[in-house]
Parts: structure tokens; sequence; C-alpha cells
């Protein structure tokens, strides 16, 4: 799972940061509406931590702009203010949930996990591909009852692609989901992480559209069972 | 009861009472005129026989076998005409007349047959001519008078307390409005009260209220931005603290110091916000800062940049040294320090702040104004002003408190804090105390001492 944080307060930016990726997520983090709305145009996160109280625009600004231009990421609305009026705000504004500061670790994540899962038409944690298992929360990830191990990168990509529904997703799309802005990606990576899913999980997982980018193959199923 | 119901009250039954006595004094008025005119009616009549008797008087010098009877169509009058010696010489028929007889001369009420009579005897050459009127005919004349009197009468004051009524309903109407509004109001509404057109005695009692309700309402809206901006800035490094302290829990070594280091770095900025809320609390507590001495302008900028990060990219430009804050030392240096550590962190790492001290001067005070000119964020156009700094920015790390403590320094010791807009894309805060010349202050110690 791919999260931007727009939070203008370094210490809370960087302890939701390091929590988040301890719950296998990508995490991006910028600190202005500025910044944010350059970031979702250019890594198209799969969900937004966003903080009201930003120092060059106000947070329902930015969340509004996205929305009257049609973006549709879930947005978390994260705030020390509690006054209802502006959760109400927040909300109309477009917010798919609201977190009051402070918050503990373990529910920002599930609440995100919720909003991808939401928006990708989900209404259960696990993910199923065919014999193909996956629980974001815990990281898990089944093929048939056999526990399959993957690093944190490559259940990122794995997680894209599932929630993609069957779409082609570009190569720079799924590199951005993966290192986000602050990481230095070799030219190769991607291939790199897309050959060890298809190692572990078998090599019609991803289906790779020659010049476009890369799409979720047909259910997996266990070497040898009966199909 | 209702003013409107003790008005109403009150005054109708005045209304009443004064028209009932006047009433009271006209009908006896009319009832003795009435009945003195009926007198002199009666009189009148005695005369006017006296003077058909003196034209004939032959008529009347031997008495008749059997006594003239006269027959008038009223059975409410009679006539009796007797000589001297009590002879009954001319009467009216029945009992009417005959029992006229032994009348003395001039008025006289006598009872006949049950009924109340008026007489009235002339004594006129040697006869005594007496007329009479039946009181029940009187009465009823005196009553058909009064009655004629009365339904007008009755009908004005009817008519009177009906427009005492609307007039005193119309009137009070302004207040009633009033009344109703108040009654109806929620205690949460801070809305200005509207009644129309209110009368000037009201005027007064509706602009008060409505100020009330502005003031009420500002000072509502100020604790309520204040306890939100109190809340973030707890909120906000004690969100710091735990995410960083169940990070720490999960992982080991380096990253596992990091995160503790971190949370660290938030109770120290816990502990600021406590200390900040400390001096707010003292700064209302005005006792605390009585018998201060003026502040130099200089040595408060040198305190307020000591040890500050980021301290060198600030650039002073000071017109004059030789000014005294009229504030306490201690409040001028964290209000002026609170304002720069703002700029600075609004600033960027590379980003200079300008402070600029001013002086100015006019018929009733003199001011010093400190401008701290930053580069940051600025959601303001240029010259675009606003009288509530916080509302124009809040900074992320304490600030929000800082603004505070710096407003409530400013007011409490007659300046102000604004905040613009400069064409640069960041702000200028002015802050503007009270001030004196040290040259000034010089002089007044040489001639007190």
């Amino acid at each position: 799972m791919h999260v931007l944080i727009v939070e203008d307060d370094e210490l809370v930016a960087s302890g939701i940061k390091a929590g988040l990726e301890l719950h296998h997520c990508v995490v991006d983090h910028v600190r202005t509406g500025r910044e944010a709305q350059q970031a979702q145009e250019q890594f198209n996160p799969d969900v937004v931590v966003l903080d009201l109280g930003l120092p060059d625009v106000e947070g329902l600004e930015v969340l509004a702009r996205w929305r009257a231009a049609g973006v549709r990421t879930p947005v978390l609305i994260l705030t020390a203010r509690d006054a209802v009026q502006r959760r109400i705000e927040g909300l109309e504004a477009g917010a798919d949930d609201y977190v009051l500061k402070p918050f503990d670790l373990d529910e920002l994540a599930a609440r995100l996990r919720a909003l991808v899962r939401r928006s990708a038409g989900r209404v259960v944690a696990e993910i199923c591909h065919g014999d193909l298992t996956v629980r974001p929360s815990t990281g898990e990830v089944l093929l048939g009852e056999e526990p399959v191990s993957l690093s944190r990168r490559e259940l990122a990509l794995l997680e894209k692609l599932l929630n993609s529904r069957g779409a082609v997703l570009s190569e720079e799309r799924l590199k951005d989901g993966l290192y986000g802005m602050d990481t230095e990606v070799e030219s190769n990576a991607l291939n790199v992480h897309i050959y060890h899913l298809r190692q572990k999980l078998g090599k019609q997982l991803i289906i790779t559209e020659r010049g476009v980018g890369f799409r979720l193959g047909p259910p997996v199923r266990c070497p040898g069972a009966i199909t | 009861m209702s003013l409107r119901s003790r008005l109403l009250v009150m005054l109708s039954l005045s209304l009443i009472g004064l028209w009932l006595a006047v009433a009271m004094v006209m009908y006896l008025h009319l009832d003795t005129k009435v009945s003195e005119t009926l007198d002199h009616r009666l009189a009148a009549s005695a005369n006017m026989v006296a003077g058909l008797i003196a034209q004939q008087p032959e008529s009347f010098t031997q008495p008749s076998q059997e006594p003239l009877l006269l027959s008038p169509l009223s059975e409410g009058v009679a006539c009796q005409i007797r000589s001297a010696s009590g002879e009954i010489l001319l009467q009216t028929a029945g009992p009417r007349g005959a029992s006229l007889a032994e009348a003395q001369p001039g008025f006289s009420t006598r009872t006949i047959a049950g009924e109340e009579w008026r007489l009235y005897t002339l004594e006129q050459d040697g006869l005594l001519i007496t007329t009479a009127d039946r009181g029940a005919e009187r009465r009823q004349l005196e009553n058909g008078i009064i009655l004629v009197m009365a339904v007008p009468f009755a009908m004005a004051l009817l008519g009177s307390l009906g427009v005492l009524w609307w007039g005193v309903r119309k009137g009070l109407q302004p207040l009633q409005n009033l009344y109703r509004q108040l009654q109806v109001r929620e205690p949460a509404n801070l809305k200005p009260l509207s009644i129309g057109n209110a009368p000037a005695e009201l005027k007064p009692i509706v602009n008060t209220l409505n100020a009330l309700f502005a003031r009420v309402e500002r000072t509502v809206i100020r604790e309520q931005r204040f306890a939100s901006n109190t809340a973030h800035e707890f909120r906000t490094p004690l969100t710091g603290i735990k995410t960083h302290l169940q990070v720490a829990r999960r992982i080991d070594g380096e990253p596992q110091q990091l995160a503790l280091a971190r949370a660290e770095m938030g109770v120290q900025r816990l502990q600021n916000v406590a200390e900040q809320l400390l001096m707010l609390a003292r700064l209302e507590s005005q006792d605390d800062w009585h018998g201060f001495d003026a502040c130099p302008v200089n040595i408060a900028i040198n305190e307020a940049l000591m040890d500050m990060p980021g301290a060198e990219r600030v650039s002073q430009v000071l017109e004059s040294e030789d000014i005294l804050v009229n504030a306490p030392h201690p409040l001028v240096v964290i209000a002026v320090r609170n304002l720069l550590e703002n700029a600075l962190k609004f600033s960027g790492d590379d980003q200079p702040v300008e402070l600029r001290v001013t002086s100015q001067s006019s018929d009733h005070q003199n001011l010093v104004k400190f401008v701290i000119r930053d580069q940051g964020n600025n959601p303001l156009t240029p010259d675009q002003g606003t009288e509530n700094p916080q509302h124009s920015r809040l900074p992320p790390q304490g600030h929000g408190l800082g603004l505070t403590i710096v407003e409530s320094i400013a007011a409490q010791f007659g300046g102000h804090l604004h905040a613009k807009g400069n064409a640069s894309g960041g702000m200028d805060w002015e802050l503007a105390l009270l001030s004196i010349r040290a040259s000034q202050q010089a002089g007044q110690s040489e001639t007190g001492h």
C-alpha cells in the first residue's frame, strides 16, 4: 500500500512514516499543500493521510481541489483540532475518514487499509486471486496453504496489481508506488521485483503489455492443483 | 402580570374613576338644574294663571257654587285657586285638585295618594294660586335628560378604553417584541437583536444588549480558538511521542534509538507548550507585572536572539537605539523571540529574516514598532492585513500559543500585533508597544530626584 502523508510537522510525520513502514506500507511524505498537489499528480498513491493545518494552504482546500479535479484517491484527514464542525467540513469536502491526534498506529494502518480495500471494491481484508491469498494487515502471502515470503517492495507491488482490477499499470506508476520520491531507483529495479514475484507465485501472475506496462494475470493456481 | 397588562389596568381604572367622578358631579349638577328648571316652570305656570285671573278679576270675586273643573290632558299637573280665607274658587278635578288645599306660598312638597307632588303657591290680589307637578313626572323627565347625557358619555368612556388599549398595545409593541425575542432566545444564540423601529427609550437597551452579544461572541470565538490552538499544541507533540514510542517498541538497534530520540524531542516540545501556557496564565494575572522598569530596545533584542537557532539569519535595522519599551523587560524579550522564531521557521532554512525597529510619535502616545519580515508561505496578498494574526497562518510548532502570548502582551501594555503580506511572498509581523525616549526618562529621573 502506497501512502502519501501530507503533514507539516516533522516529528509527527516521521513517526507515522516509520510506523506505517512497519505495516508494510510504502510511504511518501510532503510538508505543504503545494507539494501534496505535485506528489498526488506524480505518484498517484493508494491513500493519502492529510493534515488540515498546512503552512501554505488549508488541508481542506487541497482536498476540495482534488475532488473537483476528479481525484478519487481515498483521503484520511488527520487533525489535532476536535471541533465537530471541522470534522463535518472535512467529510463534506470529500474526506473518507477522520482521525484525531494522538492516535494508535495500528488503528491508523487498519483504517488506511480499509479505505484502500473499499476503493478497490472489496469488503474483506484478504485479497484472493485464485489460490493466492494476501493479508495486507499482516503482510502474509499464501499460495494455497503454503506461506510465501515477500519483501516489502514485492508485497507493495503485488497489492498494487491486485487492487488494479486487471488494469494495465505503467512502469512509471508502479515505480512511483513502490519507491516514492525520496529513493533513487535503479532502472531495472522494478523488473527485478517482477521477476521475483513471478518466481515465487507463478509466471502468469504478471503479464507484460509491451510498451505499455504490466497487468495482473489470470487467477493463480497452486503447482499441481487440478484445474 | 405583564407591564402592558399592569399599564392597561392602571390606566383603565384611572380613566373609569375619573369619568365616573365627572359623571357624578355632572349628574348632581344636572339634577339640581333640572329640578330648578321644573320649579321655574311650576312658578311660571302659577304666574300665567295669575295673569289670566288679572284679566278677568270679576270671575273670581265670588266663590262659585261648584269650582270650575279644569281637566288638563296630563295627569301629572294640578292647579287650585282659592281665596285668602281658604275658599276654593277653582281647581282641577279629582284628588289632584282637592289635595292642594292649605298650601303655603312658595315651593313645597306634598304626598298625595301615595305619590309625591311638587307645589308652588302664588299669592296675588287676595288669591292663592297653587300649581303642582307630580314627582314621578319630574323624575321621568330628569331621568330622560340624564339618560340622554349618559349614553354618549358611556360610549365615549368605552371608546376611550378601546383607544387606550390600542394605544398601550401599539406603544409597547417594541417592548413586547423585545420580550418575545428574549423569551424564545437560545442561550447559545449571540446574533444581534432586532425589534424593528425601536423607540428612543429602548434603543440604548437594544444597543447595549447587542454590544454585549457581540462582545460575548468575540470572547467565545477567541476562547474556542485558544482551546483549539491549545489542543493542537498539546496533541501534535503528543502524537509524535506516541507514534515514535510505538515504533520504538517494535524495532531495535539504531532505528529504535532514533525513534526514542524523536520521542524525547516531542517531550521537550510538550514541556515548552506547558511553559507557554503558564506564561499566559501569569500574563492574565496582571499583579505580577506591576512596578516594572522600562526596557531598552537593543538589550531586549539581543536577549531575544541569544541562543536562538538560526539567529545568524536575522538582520537588524534599528532606527534608534535610544528607545525604552514601556513594558516589562522579560515580556518584551519573549514577544520578540516568539515572532522571530515564527519567522525563521516559516522562511525556510536559508531565507533571511529582517527585524526593523522604528519609533512613532503622536500627540497622545509614543510607539515603538518591531516589524519582522519573513519569506515564508503567505496566504495573504501583499498589503492585505489582518487584525487576527493567528488566522493568517498557524505555525506548526508551538506558535499558535506563541502568537497568543504576543497578542496578550501587546494588549496588556497598550500595543497591538498586526500581520500583513509582503511583496516577497512572506509576511510582515508588526508588534507595536508604548515607548519612551531614554533621554526623556533620564530627564524625568533627574527632575524626580
